[in-house]
């Protein structure tokens, strides 16, 4: 890819190996549908652009569920930037699927137009998350300040900062990394005992082992039909 | 302003079936006689089953000649608006070089009388290079033959420069023709903003990004006391605004494409690349608001924006491929099925504004179905069911939006400036 080879022919190449699944993560949106057009093969979409995350989306489900015991009617609240979150936007389509109730807070610049339409609520209060089973935290990125969709990583952190005193007794946090520590989470909190960070990335190994063994043998999928997990 | 074509002989031909001319309140069955490319005689016909009308005038269209004659040549572009039942068309000077100069101007007409298969006239550009900072030398272009300005492919982005473009072309009988968007709010967005980009992450590319330029350049046009042609409308937010300037006494004109009329932003969760325009896709209010500003005539042309790209700058994901889609061979079929059909606009209108409205929009003599006048003409099935197929266009592009589908309506036969320059 880095010689300008197309992601056409990049498909087209692996698929010349004959693979059983292709793992795809994209720097564009529809990248690994347009994988799968070009292939025969499983294609697993392991992130394209700010569409979707979606294996990221089960394993936080499974953590959820680890945790908690229970998927049916937890309230998870995604605080942060969702406007450039795939994570966001596949997590917020799996919770809707397992009938859990999705909240997405932030600032007005960093919450799309029209996200409702996915079934969630939106909030740029932080005080909203006060009735949330879970806090999932996104990454705050610094070049977001250059676009002004926020004056300083200061203020972003002054009004949406996950500090211990943000945080309630029953409340775990989640965050899909890498964390900015200070930024969009306190030292504190990414410490603390309510933090699922590395259960998160432990069901990470598991779940997608699982993703990878379902389409290679169990999974009814037709080949030449995007894998969308979520 | 100078329509050129082909240098050659005119054509005899008899078209016979339901003459409908709404501009001049013609339909009933005729026989057309067109004798050395002038209608000769009108007599009384049988309907024969199919439908002559005035032949269709295209405001917008991307030749892309000179710089990528791989997408389209001035010779398969205007085959294209054959085979969709134009008899003249204008080309957009977003090409490279930019037609910004005489010299190439006049190179692009010199090419024109040696190879198009139909008249076209070619628009010249408002600034130098089309980079917005010093106006053209709109004189001297005007005086080689351009057909009107336009940076089209960009917008005037300087409100002191559009006001002296406004001013300055009072020298000219020409108009201005534009591309509304603010840069800064269209800035990395890809689709409409609304559910549909919120739920992909795409950029959003909000109406107001257009909204905001037509306000201005009717503002401008208007204290100047300016014609205007605005470009590819797709917001309801840009119909209110140029309600709101018509009905304050405003001269300007507009257009909207065949693809804001028919498909709204829902089509973009397909990811497919010919669903990418600018300005893109908007939501089914927007739609609304485009048909019903065409049928009342605050809109009066359709305008393809016929924009060709090469197969592999399309076969990638969404957000790199480039704006643009084509329309000139499905122009008239796609609105026929999609909105004459189910009775969102008459056969009459839909006719009206491929034509006529165009036609008085950019000072062009209106096809006009009597006798005495150059024959441009259209020969239409309205019955005949046809496949688009990648394979099966003049255009050297196949990025359309209607692969695959199936239209109701089609060109039989299109005589532009007295040739017969397409037939079944």
């Amino acid at each position: 890819v880095d010689k300008g080879e197309s992601l056409k022919d990049t498909a087209l190449t692996l698929a010349a190996y004959e693979p059983d699944v292709i793992v795809v993560r994209h720097p564009s949106i529809g990248g690994p549908q347009l994988v799968a057009k070009h292939t025969d093969a499983h294609v697993v979409n392991a992130g394209d652009g700010k569409h979707q995350h979606p294996t990221q989306a089960l394993l936080d489900l499974y953590t959820i569920r680890e945790t908690l015991g229970r998927l049916d009617g937890v309230q998870v609240a995604i605080v942060g930037d969702v406007l450039h979150s795939r994570v966001a936007r596949s997590l917020v389509q799996a919770l809707t699927l397992v009938r859990a109730h999705a909240l997405v807070v932030g600032p007005p610049t960093l919450v799309p137009r029209g996200i409702e339409a996915l079934g969630c609520d939106v909030s740029h209060d932080l005080a909203a998350i006060a009735d949330a089973d879970v806090v999932y935290v996104l990454r705050m990125q610094s070049e977001r300040m250059g676009e002004a969709f926020v004056p300083s990583l200061r203020e972003y952190t002054a009004l949406y900062g996950i500090t211990p005193e943000r945080v309630g007794e029953d409340q775990v946090v989640m965050h899909p990394g890498p964390m900015n520590r200070g930024v969009e989470i306190d030292p504190r909190v990414a410490d603390s005992p309510a933090a699922l960070v590395t259960d998160q990335v432990r069901a990470g190994l598991v779940v997608r082992m699982a993703v990878l063994y379902d389409v290679v043998t169990v999974a009814p999928v037709p080949a030449r039909e995007h894998v969308e997990v979520a | 302003m100078m329509l050129v074509g082909r240098n050659g002989t005119s054509d005899s031909v008899v078209l016979e079936g339901r003459v409908l001319a709404p501009a001049q309140a013609i339909d009933e069955s005729l026989r057309v006689t067109v004798t050395d490319g002038v209608i000769s005689a009108l007599e009384p016909g049988s309907p024969s089953g199919v439908v002559v009308a005035p032949a269709f005038v295209d405001p917008h269209v991307h030749l892309r000649t000179p710089g990528r004659e791989d997408e389209e040549t001035i010779r398969s572009g205007t085959e294209a608006a054959a085979a969709g039942g134009y008899c003249a068309i204008l080309a957009i000077p977003n090409t490279d070089p930019v037609v910004d100069s005489a010299s190439v101007l006049g190179a692009l007409l010199d090419r024109a009388r040696a190879e198009a298969a139909v008249p076209v006239g070619f628009m010249a550009a408002i600034s130098k290079g089309q980079l917005g900072e010093e106006l053209a030398e709109l004189v001297e272009l005007a005086g080689v033959g351009a057909a009107a300005f336009t940076d089209d492919g960009r917008p005037v982005v300087s409100a002191g420069l559009m006001r002296r473009a406004l001013q300055y072309s009072a020298l000219t009988d020409l108009r201005l023709a534009v591309h509304c968007e603010e840069p800064t709010l269209s800035r990395g967005g890809h689709a409409h903003e609304g559910a549909v980009a919120a739920e992909l992450g795409v950029g959003p590319y909000p109406s107001t990004a257009e909204s905001l330029m037509v306000e201005r350049d009717l503002a401008l046009a208007g204290t100047e006391g300016r014609p205007l042609h605005l470009m590819h409308l797709s917001a309801r937010e840009s119909v209110a605004a140029l309600d709101h300037a018509l009905a304050n006494g405003s001269s300007a004109t507009a257009e909207v494409t065949p693809h804001h009329l028919v498909l709204t932003d829902d089509a973009v969760r397909s990811l497919d690349p010919n669903t990418k325009m600018n300005p893109p896709l908007r939501g089914p209010e927007d739609r609304a608001a485009l048909r019903d500003a065409l049928r009342r005539g605050a809109i009066s042309c359709v305008a393809t924006d016929h924009a060709p790209h090469a197969r592999h700058e399309k076969d990638v994901p969404f957000e790199e491929a480039p704006f643009g889609v084509t329309g000139l061979e499905t122009a008239f079929a796609a609105l026929h099925t999609h909105l004459v059909e189910p009775g969102v606009l008459t056969l009459e209108t839909l006719l009206e504004r491929m034509s006529a409205g165009p036609a008085r929009a950019f000072g062009l003599d209106e096809p006009r179905v009597e006798v005495g006048a150059r024959a441009n003409l259209v020969v239409l099935d309205l019955e005949e069911e046809w496949t688009v197929t990648e394979d099966g266009f003049r255009s050297l592009s196949a990025n359309s939006w209607l692969l695959g589908e199936t239209l109701r309506g089609r060109v039989l036969k299109t005589v532009a400036d007295g040739r017969l320059v397409h037939e079944t």
